[in-house]
């Protein structure tokens, strides 16, 4: 009996091929753009959150406690080299770069000119493919700092004066009147007190990141040398920590804790540092939530509409089926099961169609600005140039489960009525 | 953004200098003496001549400070949007470490009676309408003193001429000075040494050499700061004038700090009178000193 | 014509349940598209007032070379005239500003802080700032009494020339005595009375402390916390230097403890009332920064193009997305990713509205041949076509224009209220997270319009088909 039910259901749905194919295909079709949806939605917030932490600190720092609070030269994460070790150790494969600094306030100077700036030592190893100043395209002028300190690398500039170098905002280059090759000189009060220590540095290059007060009061510098001006040692303010999928955040702050706790370290995450940013990520990702269920709907709907129609149809047959002696079981069993084979068939290939597409944009990205066009020149190096396609696994299976059940769910109603049916006007007023 | 540019700034001493000068000051009326002595041949200019010119500029340097001082004197300042006038008195004592100075306000009105002292790198302010001493224990003052031409460096600390740089001779010759006084007048490039901590590329300093009298032989004259090795012209010129007796000794009254840069802008301060060696305590140099 | 049309509605009416779901699913998709753009736009919106409302406002202006240098004496005009003639239309509320660095010492304690000076009443009208007040008062919305400068007279002159002189006197009189401290000119208190008289007339203090606010990690970095009954008051002492380079210390009162939950500035920010702050630099009437806030932020730039051309060289006009270019850089990729989901969403409607059509006329087949074979020419059928589907789009679009427009206005002026979705305190204060929608024409003509291209298509070609088959086959045909 049960077999003969599946047979039913399979033969209908294959005679009527172009009807069958028709509703296959839209199922298909919706449910990779669905997917689309899905992956497009959670990886464009990925890069909403990357144009906020690349100019910011990344997106989880670790730092001594009390150093967020008051950062100063006193609270420092000592033996960097170590605690760094340390740190990629703790996080794994979930964090995918780990980066020393050190920032402090001096005062550059050149000739006659002296501005207040915040000074920030970095390894330009490290820094260059998370930080946004590092980047290529926000230095103007000159070369970002060397990566190589032993000798330059083809491409580079040699250091003109054997003075370590130093790269600051156009604006301050401006205020100080600088050119590349020229000693600019900074002045802090170094650690353990005493007297001002002051070095000379040559500018090495100049950037832009359109941000004002990074560009007016900002410099750069080789973490060994803010290291030696401030007679911080191995110290650094903090490691920052760049996630490779920064839904993982939870994860890592976890993985981190016994870190943390063994060396009295604090953690700040980036929701933390960007409040704005945060907020507006989280109302955005309700939106699209919403937005996911109204489209879910839509689907489903799609589905109920071809499956009423279909059974609308052919009451006539269930008509004949019924006086020929088949129970309304069967007739039900038949209905339910082909909603099953058709949506379950049907999701699996738009699953399929639409794990392709995912996959296209997870590898190749979208470009933003070929895709829309605009002057998108706003912020420079802050935009990322492509976003691309993030995919939960395990959520798009409970929505591809979701859109099966509900498939079930609104065939109930057709198939309970074809089995209610009374076979004579069935046959009869549906000809 | 997590920036606070901070711009109360302060600068610091330098020890050690005291003790350079010490062992050299005998050393100094030989080394004066030397250039009358030796042929003209061996005159000519050698770079890096440290130990000859470096303490020639550190005594021009402190001409008007000695190791101990108390002056008092007027600072006029002219920018391109106002002017100002201050009567004020200076005292340092760099004999022993860590170096004081204080400063007092004479006039005008709006600042007299405000007092600066600096004892090492603690600096401590006073505001007599207030009657309050605020020490800024880790704070950075801005750059320029009270809008001159000077920097907080110039005034509570010493300059690093005689250090930092190198030295060659470009020109000498003999000339007069202001009172009509026999005079060597020598003209030193210096440049900066590979790693030194200096914001000029290139300063030119004109010496004052007094043949052989009691008084310091070596006067400043004139030096003039340059931005970079290359440049043709400078960005400030100091310039020493109206020698006077002060104290016992003919020394230059008066400094012009001119702005080459923006001009019509000098900062210049006339000295009205100096006094060296007092014998300083403790005590002049403290918080109560300040009221 | 009209026959054809008659016969339209009857066969709709004949045939209702699949009218009905045909209809249905085009009011569906319409409603769908309408509340998603309209969506869009609210959370677009709600994204640039977020950032923009905190501090920046939509359009600030400074003297040119401001923003580079932070010299005190760069300031632009803010006396009530010149703010006047800032009102042009468009322009909701505006701020005058100033900003100095000085010196804050509690105690044993002490900072380099950033003072901020602002009207509480004009600020409120900007930004929301005041919202983010976290404990105590805020800044009172008068400013603190403080007399009026007044220049000296000729014989007050002549009294400053004199002190001066005496000053140096007895300058000169301590270089020749050493250590000798007093003299018998009377103590510096009492020696300095006239001095300060004279200084208290040109620099005048004010009459009682300033009240202040301090951001919240400075006030726990001085050691400074409420009393038991969660009053503040305690006194603060200030160090700053005037325009005039008079620097002088002062006397400030806590009000309160702002948490922007912007870490710079909450750590080094103490606000004031602009009109105290003023008078502390010597500043009368000027300001270092006007803020903004339009009606319409869309216009900012348009907007600040106008300003810039009435208020000439003098002064720099800039709008939010040429200052902050890193929150434009947010929202040009918010608005990236928005088009490609509405994009999305689209297609999917699209789709479930062919799929609707096409349905629904591929089981029409029969009835369409039997049409054919009692005698209608092809090309009526095509139209009979034609004019059902137009019938439908219609009732359903306006069901859909119906719903579609209730729902973007319920989200418009109630919000889907989200805050079992996530955390939602913005910087640190706690908010109603609700998400908004923004009703506009666009956003209702152009879902209809795709909606009826899109029934026309998937409504013709199977139709058209249809139209050619020889009736025996179309009947013959299930």
């Amino acid at each position: 009996m049960n077999m003969l039910a599946h047979r039913l259901a399979l033969r209908n749905l294959l005679r009527h091929r172009r009807r069958s194919g028709f509703t296959a295909a839209i199922i298909v079709i919706t449910l990779a753009l669905l997917t689309c949806f899905q992956g497009l939605s959670d990886g464009g917030h990925q890069a909403m959150i990357q144009v906020g932490v690349r100019m910011g600190l990344g997106h989880l720092i670790l730092s001594q406690q009390g150093h967020a609070q008051d950062p100063s030269l006193e609270r420092l994460i000592a033996q960097a080299p170590h605690a760094l070790e340390q740190s990629r150790a703790a996080a794994g494969s979930l964090a995918r770069h780990v980066v020393p600094r050190l920032r402090f306030s001096a005062m550059a100077q050149a000739g006659a000119q002296q501005i207040a700036v915040t000074a920030s030592g970095v390894e330009p190893a490290l820094e260059l493919p998370v930080s946004g100043i590092a980047d290529a395209r926000a230095i103007i002028v000159g070369h970002p700092l060397p990566v190589s300190t032993a000798k330059a690398s083809p491409g580079e500039a040699p250091a003109r004066t054997g003075l370590p170098p130093l790269v600051l905002g156009e604006r301050l280059a401006k205020a100080l009147d600088v050119r590349i090759g020229d000693r600019v000189t900074l002045t802090v009060k170094p650690l353990g007190g005493g007297e001002f220590a002051r070095a000379a540095f040559e500018l090495h290059g100049i950037f832009r990141t359109g941000i004002q007060e990074l560009d007016a009061f900002w410099v750069e510098l080789p973490l060994e040398a803010a290291q030696g001006l401030t007679s911080a040692a191995q110290g650094v303010s903090h490691l920052a920590l760049y996630l490779e999928d920064e839904r993982q955040l939870a994860a890592l702050q976890q993985q981190l804790q016994p870190l943390l706790e063994a060396r009295a370290w604090e953690a700040q995450a980036w929701t933390q540092a960007a409040p704005e940013l945060n907020s507006a990520v989280a109302m955005d990702a309700a939106g699209m939530a919403l937005l996911m269920v109204i489209v879910i709907v839509v689907v489903v709907a799609g589905i109920l509409n071809t499956v009423i129609m279909s059974v609308l149809k052919r009451h006539r047959e269930f008509g004949v089926m019924l006086a020929l002696g088949s129970s309304p079981g069967l007739i039900v069993r038949v209905v339910l099961l082909e909603s099953l084979y058709l949506a379950g068939t049907s999701l699996l290939l738009g699953l399929l169609l639409g794990l392709a597409a995912h996959w296209h944009f997870a590898t190749e990205g979208l470009n933003f600005r070929e895709v829309f066009g605009t002057g998108l020149e706003a912020g420079g190096v802050l935009l990322p140039e492509r976003f691309y396609s993030l995919l939960k696994p395990l959520k798009l299976a409970g929505v591809a489960t979701l859109i099966l059940l509900l498939t079930l769910l609104v065939s109930l109603y057709p198939a309970y009525k074809s089995g209610r049916l009374k076979p004579i006007e069935a046959i009869k007023h549906h000809a | 953004m997590n920036l606070t540019p901070n711009s109360l700034c302060s600068s610091g001493h330098r020890p050690g200098r005291r003790r350079f000068v010490l062992q050299l000051m005998p050393l100094l009326p030989a080394l004066a003496a030397a250039p009358l002595l030796r042929p003209l041949a061996a005159r000519a200019a050698t770079s890096g001549s440290e130990a000859q010119f470096s303490p020639w500029i550190q005594e021009a340097e402190r001409v008007l400070r000695g190791r101990s001082s108390a002056a008092v004197m007027k600072m006029h300042i002219q920018r391109s949007d106002y002017q100002r006038s201050y009567d004020l008195m200076v005292m340092s004592d760099d004999r022993a470490e860590p170096g004081k100075v204080l400063i007092r306000m004479l006039g005008p009105a709006l600042w007299r009676g405000n007092a600066t002292l600096k004892v090492g790198d603690r600096i401590s302010f006073y505001d007599p309408r207030s009657r309050r001493i605020t020490v800024m224990g880790n704070s950075m003052l801005a750059d320029n003193w009270m809008g001159s031409h000077f920097s907080n460096d110039d005034l509570m600390r010493e300059t690093d001429l005689s250090r930092h740089y190198s030295y060659e001779l470009l020109q000498r010759n003999k000339d007069r000075d202001e009172l009509g006084r026999r005079v060597e007048l020598l003209q030193l490039l210096l440049r900066p040494k590979p790693a030194a901590p200096v914001a000029w590329g290139k300063v030119h300093y004109q010496l004052q050499l007094l043949e052989g009298s009691a008084d310091p032989v070596v006067l400043p004259l004139q030096v003039d700061y340059f931005r970079r090795p290359e440049d043709e012209k400078a960005q400030r010129s100091l310039r020493y004038s109206q020698l006077k007796p002060l104290d016992g000794r003919v020394l230059p009254s008066r400094l012009t700090m001119q702005a080459l840069d923006k001009p019509g802008e000098f900062t210049q301060i006339d000295y009205a009178r100096l006094k060296f060696d007092s014998d300083f305590s403790d005590d002049d140099f403290s918080e109560r000193a300040l009221r | 014509m009209s026959t054809i049309y008659r016969i339209a509605w009857r066969n709709l009416g004949r045939n209702a349940k699949r009218s009905l779901v045909t209809g249905l699913g085009l009011a569906l998709a319409l409603t769908l598209c309408m509340a998603t753009l309209a969506l869009m736009d609210g959370l677009s919106q709600e994204l640039i007032q977020g950032t923009t409302e905190c501090e920046v406002g939509h359009v600030q202006i400074h003297e040119p070379a401001y923003l580079d240098s932070r010299a005190l004496r760069r300031t632009v005009p803010a006396d009530p005239e010149a703010l006047a003639t800032l009102r042009i239309p468009g322009v909701q509320g505006l701020s005058p500003r100033l900003y100095a660095f000085a010196y804050l010492s509690h105690g044993s304690r002490s900072a380099g802080v950033q003072l901020m000076g602002i009207d509480p009443e004009h600020e409120a009208a900007v930004t929301v700032l005041h919202r983010k007040l976290s404990q105590g008062e805020w800044l009172a919305a008068l400013p603190t009494p403080w007399r009026e400068a007044q220049a000296l007279d000729a014989q007050q002159q002549a009294t400053d020339q004199a002190l001066t002189e005496a000053a140096i006197a007895r300058a000169f009189a301590r270089l020749e005595g050493r250590s000798q401290a007093a003299s018998a000119a009377g103590t510096p208190a009492q020696r300095q009375d006239p001095s300060l008289a004279l200084a208290e007339q040109l620099a005048p203090g004010p009459s009682r402390r300033p009240g202040v606010v301090l951001g919240a990690k400075l006030a726990a970095n001085l050691g400074l916390a409420a009393d038991a009954q969660g009053r503040w008051g305690q006194t603060l002492g200030l160090l700053v230097e005037s325009a005039e380079g008079v620097q002088s210390h002062l006397e400030l009162e806590v009000r309160g403890v702002l948490q922007t939950g912007l870490d710079h500035q909450d750590r080094s920010r103490l606000l004031l009332h602009v009109a105290d702050l003023q008078k502390m630099l010597q500043l009368p009437g000027q300001a270092h920064e006007i803020a903004l806030r339009l009606a319409a932020p869309a216009q900012a730039d348009a907007l600040s193009a106008e300003l810039q051309s009435r208020l000439g060289e003098g002064q720099k006009v800039q709008s939010w997305s040429q200052l902050r270019p890193d929150v434009l850089a947010l929202i040009a990729a918010n608005r990236a990713l928005m088009g490609t989901l509405v994009f999305i969403v689209f297609l999917i409607a699209g789709v479930g509205v062919l799929n609707t059509m096409l349905v629904s006329v591929m089981e029409r087949q029969r009835e369409l041949s039997l049409l054919k074979a009692l005698g209608l020419a092809p090309g009526k059928v095509l139209l009979l076509v034609i004019a059902e589907t137009v019938l439908l789009c219609l009732a359903g679009g306006g069901v859909g224009l119906a719903a579609g427009m209730g729902l973007s206005l319920w989200l418009q002026l109630h919000g889907l209220d989200v805050s079992g979705f996530g955390e939602f305190s913005l910087s640190g204060v706690g908010m109603a997270p609700v998400l908004r929608g923004q009703l506009s024409i666009a956003s209702a003509a152009l879902p209809l319009l795709m909606l009826i291209l899109i029934s026309l298509l998937a409504a013709l070609l199977p139709a058209s088909w249809a139209a050619r088959l020889t009736p025996a086959a179309g009947m013959r045909a299930q």
